[in-house]
């Protein structure tokens, strides 16, 4: 400072600017101008952030938009063809009882209760050539129900169709005369699906589990569908129902969110009917018809299950006690024909096109509307409905029509170009009023069928949700007790408790009920596990809990898999050792373990068990048995016949120098297979019995040769027959396992994809990656959109998420474990 | 985080080259036909050779199907060049892995770094491996055997409880060790693994104290398992080093006799009458 004054006097030219004031002075300055340029730089980072997020959300809303529209098109097209066999039951009434007199308030009930989508037509007494139509078949349906006899449709011919027609004509005239008087309230009330929906339980029985109705209706909407609407080859009926004879995943998961919104319509409109005081007689009638329904239901319950076994079967049966009103003689049609379904598809062969197709924007407005309707009164309704029926009854749906993805695309186009078209068509109906001009219409038909569909199945998929109201998973709970990388996770099938096992050697068994409970309580929350397992001696990289045996299983880098007892919920932390809780090892890998899956069926408390190791070799272990639990042991090439007698040690060493399984699961749709992934990249299929290889996969597309390119993880859909896997590479790969092709491939995380599961309902499959995130992917949708992305962990020497696990049965309920040996449990919100 | 996921992504793949796993990886896939190119030791070559040329090629990583040989089979990385939270872990954890029994390049702390930190990332590795302890101890010191937790003449009651009990020996030793585990992994008492709270620092002498029991009682009453696991792994070597160097333990606690010959000092506070220690 001193010198800096001794010089200034020097300075010639400017006294007042002193060195040191100048220095100060454009020290000041930068230091504002790097402030400053800190503070862009954040901005803009924020921006970009901003900006991120902005598209991303804007894709998924498109997609979801996408989606939305899709199920749309796919309910119209049920409806459709709800409607033209509604046409055969005309048939059967114009010969069973020509102008019954009696029908005709049958008929108008009907009417309220099928047709409630249209009802608001009704109601205003627009009755335009084609409602008119519509409404025939409807009213011969009310009719034939008390007379219709299934031989009486076997004969068919033109004049007697033209003569049905007529009558209906009549018929309708009447009916929309009556229901022209019906309070508005009535028919706002009359619930507008649960028709649809017990009818398509009915249908279902009669198609059973082949497709050929679809095809061959399709001449009949060839308005809507045209010309390439193919008949979908059927494959082989599957040991469990959930083997839909698949077109895709993203249809069937289509269909089943359709599906859930009408059980929840259903549930909200039954006691709506049911309660109604304005129209006794109605009412009186929707009571009667529903008693006949649930005693139906009975009845119905084997063809039901002759669809869906198993478990499902259970799922299915509740759908019956839903229904109400007009199934019931419905049903009892069908179930008397049932069996002869092929009759019912000659049948309908020969009816050509009798009403006249209602345009598919009509359709809309008139969807709109009753969306609207059921809108408003199921708001406080949306929580119930049980996601597993809604999932099983929409893949009934999707089943029975077979409408495979290029179908649905198909009839998003259609609507597309009907929206152009839009202008040109004359406005009927006054639901269509606010669809005057095109965008405006759009925007009403895509905002009331977004939400609407959101309110009914937000709580099963989280991609609709996340237009309207976000459901998205929030870290619940954070268990740290391990010392390392947390290589698996397992939930018990039913409790509320998982299971972890990490590379510090130990499994952890947790109990989550309490803190799950506790609101407030959550990344701080300090659970501690009900018990450790301390027995491998490297290691832990996976681990299964059987609940029927009580037992858990672990597999280790010490070349064993262990199981042990499953020690209580209620045990206390520390408390004596129990002596009885080391069961057995399986003793016979020689190299890292690297992964086990407990078959999914446990039989007479005998579960199979698999596991792959490095050392070539998948080996399956009965968990009962004791001496000698393996029960097989094959590689690469699948069980060899030198394999039946003791393995040889130039055997033994000539199979780890083939490629090394590094995931396997078991295919729940096809018990008697499992899938293995290896290291060079190619997936398995294989017979569990006699370990024959059946298909190997396309799936080393990308493979380069080394283990960059390799798959991590594989596992199966839970109800399809689609197995996803996860490749070092970064790519998350869809296949069919019939044919064992790619459907599907993306790029879905910065670095290699680590684990991979499916949620129960099959509609989200979630990643995690080595770049920390996890993130869920709607593979209900063609696009595979990202639904939600979040940095679950830390990284630990290139390792970020290790695992990710949904709870088997519990829905809203997932768990991942990390690099930083964190297990971090999610719910929902 | 996401950006920087994708930087850190770019900076690992540039400098990709043919490594370790390409070289073992085409071994074991090329040949399905049985065709026989190489033997084990030339997998282990070449992994060796490959892993100077490629310090950032390969991620660290043990993919599925990795066979044990190649397990771990990284370049050990300088510390600085870690960019993990895990850095000091990982260091760590690649020395052990490197040569268990270089005790004292293991305890050593590396320049630049928190003293404490290290200190925790010590005991926790050192709770990771008396894990394996006790899976070798499990099947001999049971309840019958080992009724009470004694070391040579002492008994120690089981600190874990709310009153302090006469836990059986393998409970003892369970007990405590999830209970240091407990502790170690207690976000209110280590919430960082860079730096550790004044207030934490006493915890390293209860831990360290408790764990010292461990490796007593196995050396009393199982020896042979004590002496076995010790020339696997110079766990108690590395413990006592660390404890010593550090203050955790006061000699007069130590009662194990010193193992080398070069160190006499250890048994100093081992002749006491018996007694009976109270937990704080």
């Amino acid at each position: 400072m001193h010198q800096f004054q001794a010089f200034t006097p020097q300075a010639p030219t400017v006294a007042e600017y002193a060195f040191p004031s100048v220095l100060q002075f454009l020290q000041s300055e930068w230091r504002r101008f790097e402030r400053d340029r800190n503070e862009w730089d954040i901005e803009k980072a924020e921006m970009k952030a901003r900006i991120a997020f902005l598209e991303g959300e804007k894709r998924g809303v498109d997609n979801t938009k996408l989606d939305l529209m899709k199920r749309v098109k796919m309910l119209e097209f049920a409806l459709r063809q709800e409607r033209s066999k509604y046409v055969e039951g005309n048939q059967g009434a114009a010969k069973g009882a020509t102008g019954s007199p009696g029908s005709t308030p049958l008929c108008l009930e009907v009417n309220n209760n099928s047709n409630g989508i249209n009802g608001d037509a009704m109601t205003n007494g627009i009755s335009n050539n084609k409602a008119l139509n519509r409404m025939s078949t409807y009213s011969a349906f009310g009719n034939n129900m008390s007379q219709v006899s299934p031989t009486s449709a076997t004969s068919l011919d033109p004049a007697g169709r033209a003569k049905s027609r007529e009558f209906l004509r009549i018929c309708l005239q009447e009916i929309s005369y009556l229901t022209s008087s019906v309070p508005q309230s009535v028919s706002m009330a009359m619930p507008p699906v649960h028709n649809r929906l017990s009818r398509h339980e009915s249908d279902k029985r009669v198609a059973g589990p082949n497709g050929i109705r679809g095809a061959s209706n399709k001449n009949r909407h060839s308005d809507f569908f045209p010309a390439n609407v193919h008949p979908v080859s059927v494959p082989p009926f599957l040991p469990r129902s959930n083997s839909v004879p698949i077109a895709t995943l993203q249809t069937i998961a289509k269909s089943k969110a359709a599906g859930a919104q009408q059980v929840q319509e259903s549930n909200g409109n039954d006691t709506d009917v049911t309660a109604h005081p304005e129209d006794d007689d109605v009412e009186q009638r929707t009571l009667n018809q529903r008693e006949i329904t649930r005693q139906l239901s009975k009845e119905a319950k084997p063809s039901t299950t002759a669809v869906t076994l198993g478990a499902d079967s259970s799922q299915t049966d509740d759908i019956p006690e839903q229904d109400t009103a007009g199934v019931a003689q419905r049903t009892i049609e069908e179930e008397e024909k049932g069996p002869t379904g092929l009759e019912a598809f000659q049948r309908e062969e020969a009816i050509t096109v009798v009403h006249s197709p209602v345009s598919a924007e009509q359709w809309r407005a008139d969807l709109q509307k009753a969306g609207q309707q059921i809108g408003q009164k199921s708001k406080g309704k949306k929580a119930e409905g049980n996601p597993e029926d809604e999932a099983q009854l929409s893949k009934d749906v999707q089943d029975k029509f077979n409408i495979s993805p290029e179908r649905l695309n198909k009839m998003v186009k259609e609507w597309d170009r009907d929206k152009l078209k839009q202008d040109v068509v004359p406005v009927k109906a006054p639901a269509k009023r606010k669809s005057k001009d095109g965008v405006p219409d759009e925007l009403a038909s895509l905002s009331i069928s977004e939400t609407d569909l959101i309110e009914y199945d937000g709580s099963v998929k989280e991609g609709d949700s996340n237009a309207d109201e976000p459901v998205r998973w929030r870290p619940k709970v954070t268990l740290r007790r391990h010392f390392d990388t947390v290589r698996s996770i397992a939930f018990h099938p039913t409790h509320k408790s998982l299971l972890s096992g990490s590379e510090d050697g130990t499994m952890k068994y947790w109990n989550l009920e309490a803190s799950l409970k506790e609101s407030k309580r959550t990344l701080n929350g300090d659970v501690e596990p009900i018990h450790t397992y301390r027995g491998h001696t490297k290691a832990i990289t996976a681990v299964a809990i059987s609940a029927d045996q009580d037992k858990c299983f672990s597999a280790s880098m010490d070349s064993t898999v262990r199981s042990w007892k499953l020690v209580p919920m209620n045990k206390e932390a520390f408390s004596r050792l129990d002596p009885e809780i080391p069961m057995s090892s399986f003793i016979g890998h020689t190299d890292t373990v690297w992964d086990i899956r407990l078959f999914p069926l446990s039989i007479s408390s005998s579960q199979l068990l698999a596991s792959i190791s490095a050392d070539g070799a998948l080996k399956i272990w009965d968990t009962e048995t004791k001496g000698s639990p393996l029960r097989s042991s094959w590689g690469y090439n699948g069980l060899e016949p030198s394999e039946l007698a003791e393995p040889t040690e130039a055997y033994t060493s000539g199979l780890a120098k083939l490629p090394v399984p590094t995931g396997l699961d078991f295919c729940p749709t096809d018990l008697k297979k499992m899938v293995v992934s290896y290291s060079n990249s190619v997936i398995k299929l294989f017979d569990i019995e006699t370990g024959k290889e059946i298909l190997a996969f396309k799936s080393n597309d990308t493979y380069d040769g080394t283990a960059k390119t390799q798959i991590n993880k594989i596992v199966c859909h839970p109800t399809m027959p689609v197995v996803v896997s996860g490749h070092e590479d970064r790519y998350i790969r869809f296949f069919d396992i019939n044919s064992g092709t790619c459907s599907f491939s993306m790029v879905a995380h910065l670095d290699s994809v680590s684990s991979l599961d499916i949620d129960p309902a099959g509609l989200v499959l979630c990643s995690g990656g080595h770049d920390a995130s996890v993130r869920l992917w709607d593979i209900a949708s063609s696009t595979r959109s990202c639904l939600q992305e979040f940095t679950a962990h830390r990284r630990k020497s290139d390792e970020g998420v290790t695992t990710v696990k949904y709870h088997p049965t519990l829905p809203g309920l997932m768990a991942t474990g990390g690099a930083d040996s964190i297990v971090k449990v999610y719910s929902r919100s | 985080m996401l950006m920087e996921a994708q930087v850190q992504e770019t900076l690992k793949h540039v400098p990709t080259s043919p490594t370790t796993t390409a070289t073992t990886q085409s071994d074991l896939t090329t040949d399905s036909t049985g065709e026989e190119k190489s033997t084990p030791s030339d997998n282990k070559a070449a992994s060796v050779s490959s892993g100077t040329s490629s310090a950032t090629g390969r991620p660290q990583r043990n993919l599925p199907g990795t066979k044990d040989e190649c397990l771990y089979q990284w370049p050990q990385r300088p510390l600085e060049s870690i960019e993990s939270a895990f850095a000091l872990r990982e260091y760590l954890q690649s020395l052990i892995r490197q040569d268990p029994h270089n005790v004292d390049l293991i305890i050593s702390l590396p320049s630049g770094q928190d003293e404490h930190a290290w200190l925790y990332e010590h005991l926790c590795q050192i709770c990771l491996e008396l894990n394996y302890l006790i899976v070798h101890l499990e099947p001999e010191c049971t309840p019958e055997v080992c009724p009470e937790m004694r070391a040579e003449e002492w008994m120690y009651y089981c600190a874990t409880h709310p009153t302090p009990r006469e836990c059986c020996a393998i409970d003892y030793l369970t007990h405590t060790l999830d209970g240091a585990s407990a502790l170690l992994n207690n976000v209110k008492f280590f919430p960082s693994r860079i730096c550790v709270p004044e207030g934490s620092v006493k915890n390293f002498q209860s831990i360290a104290r408790r764990l010292y029991r461990i490796f007593a009682h196995a050396y009393f009453h199982h020896r042979d398992i004590f002496d076995a696991f010790e020339a696997e792994t110079s766990l108690y070597d590395r413990f006592l080093k660390l404890s010593r160097s550090r203050k955790l333990i006061t000699d007069k606690l130590i009662i194990i006799p010193s193992l080398n010959n070069d160190d006499d000092s250890t048994g100093a506070g081992a002749r006491q009458i018996m007694s009976r220690s109270r937990e704080d």
